[in-house]
Formats: C-alpha cells, structure tokens, sequence
C-alpha cells in the first residue's frame, strides 16, 4: 500500500491507495499517532484508492479518531466505496466519523 | 488449494495466489471472501498461535457448484467461540457509542461477509461458507 502524508492549513491529509492489510495498518497507525503526539487533531484520510481494509486498518482510524476527539479535532474519511464502504457499514463506523464523499 | 504458514510475511506473499482461487466467483461475493479469509488468518496468527512462528496455520479452501468455503486451522488451544458467534447472530454490532474500541471487529466482519460460520469443537478451527449459487442470502444470521 502507498501512504502519501501532508499537512495543509493545520490538517493532515492521507492519501492512501492499495489494500491496507495488517502490516500497513501498522505502519500507519505509527504515522498517524506520530502526528497526533506533534498536537495535530485534524485528520483527512483520503479512501478513494483503497481496495482493501480489514478490522486491523479500521482499528487504527478509530485510534486516531479518539486522540483526534481528546484535543476537539476529528478524522474525516473520504471516497469510501466497493468493499471498503460495505466494512464502514458493516461495522457502523460510517457513523463514528465524518464521511466525505 | 491446501496451505500452510507459520507467519504474517508468509501469509502476506501467498495472498495474490489465494485471490485468484475466487476468480470464478462474482467479484463482491470474491471481494466478501477474500476479507473473512484474511481476517480469520489474522485471528489464527495472531490469538491461535499467539505470534508464535513456531506454530503454524493451515488454510484450506474448497469449492462446489454452490459455495466457496474456506477453513482456517490454527495450532492454539481454541476459544470460547459460543458466545461471540451468538454475539455475532443477534442484534448486530451495537450502535457506535461513546466507547469506541479499537480491537475486536474481526468475527463480526466475518459473519457480515459469509453466509454461514462454523468452529470445530475447541474452537482452533473457523470454517467459512460463502454461497454463490442463485438465491443465496447475504451475511451471516441476518
């Protein structure tokens, strides 16, 4: 999976494409709580290339979410669709975040 | 197809082969499959065999003209899986609340995407069934 980092105007912006299996959950629940420990508490995670997320990548947004809700910020997931909107709706975490389409 | 691993990286470069043993299967049916299969991996890897390269899982994947099922078999001494499939076949995952836990999605995302799961007795063995056929019903216990 390729993870694209960058911050505009305070939010950190992820663009993310591939399949988020367990291993790259990992790498980007270290890199998201990285930023998250540097006071960021805006976050848009940028979906719409992901073909891919199981219960670990979903995991690691609902991490952040909570650090992001702690300091007022919040997480906003974008271009959700095919299987990875299904496993949002399935576990209803289309409701614990902002969806942007 | 029949396999076996001993860790993530192992499994990790067996998947694109795993994947196209669902190529004749619809491609959401494919996509369902293809996440129950790696989240019950993860499970057996990671809860079953706790880590422990020393131990390995076996994956079994087998098809008639109605269904795919997949069974996954770790080396560990099982779980009480009785209680978390009933969890699994009853109201559905709770609403998103105040306590949002980061772990412990994996089941559920299992029974929403096969029709039906089974263990064996100790419960180190999860078997998933997905139909393909016409009339099939979709997700698990709903």
């Amino acid at each position: 999976m390729k993870q694209d980092f960058r911050v505009e105007d305070g939010t950190v912006v992820v663009k993310l494409s591939g399949s988020m299996y367990v291993e790259d959950a990992a790498v980007l629940r270290e890199r998201l709580l990285e930023f998250s420990g540097k006071d960021y508490s805006r976050f848009v995670i940028d979906m719409s290339l992901v073909d891919y997320i199981d219960s670990s990548g979903l995991g690691v947004l609902v991490a952040i979410q909570k650090r992001a809700l702690q300091k007022s910020g919040e997480v906003t997931i974008a271009g959700l669709q095919g299987i990875v909107r299904e496993l949002f709706e399935l576990t209803r975490l289309n409701k614990v975040f902002t969806v942007r389409e | 197809m029949m396999c076996s691993f001993s860790s993530l990286a192992e499994f990790a470069s067996l998947r694109a082969k795993i994947f196209n043993e669902f190529r004749e299967v619809p491609p959401q049916a494919a996509s369902e499959l293809f996440v129950a299969l790696n989240e019950a991996v993860n499970n057996a890897l990671f809860h079953g065999n706790g880590g422990d390269a020393g131990r390995s899982v076996l994956l079994r994947i087998a098809r008639s003209a109605t269904a795919v099922v997949v069974s996954v078999k770790d080396e560990g001494g099982g779980f009480d899986y009785r209680s978390r499939l009933a969890a699994c076949r009853g109201k559905g995952l709770p609403a998103a609340g105040r306590s949002l836990p980061e772990t412990g999605r994996g089941l559920d995302i299992i029974c929403g995407c096969v029709d039906r799961v089974e263990f064996n007795g100790p419960g180190n063995e999860i078997v998933l069934i997905k139909e393909i056929g016409r009339g099939k019903r979709r997700g698990a216990g709903r």
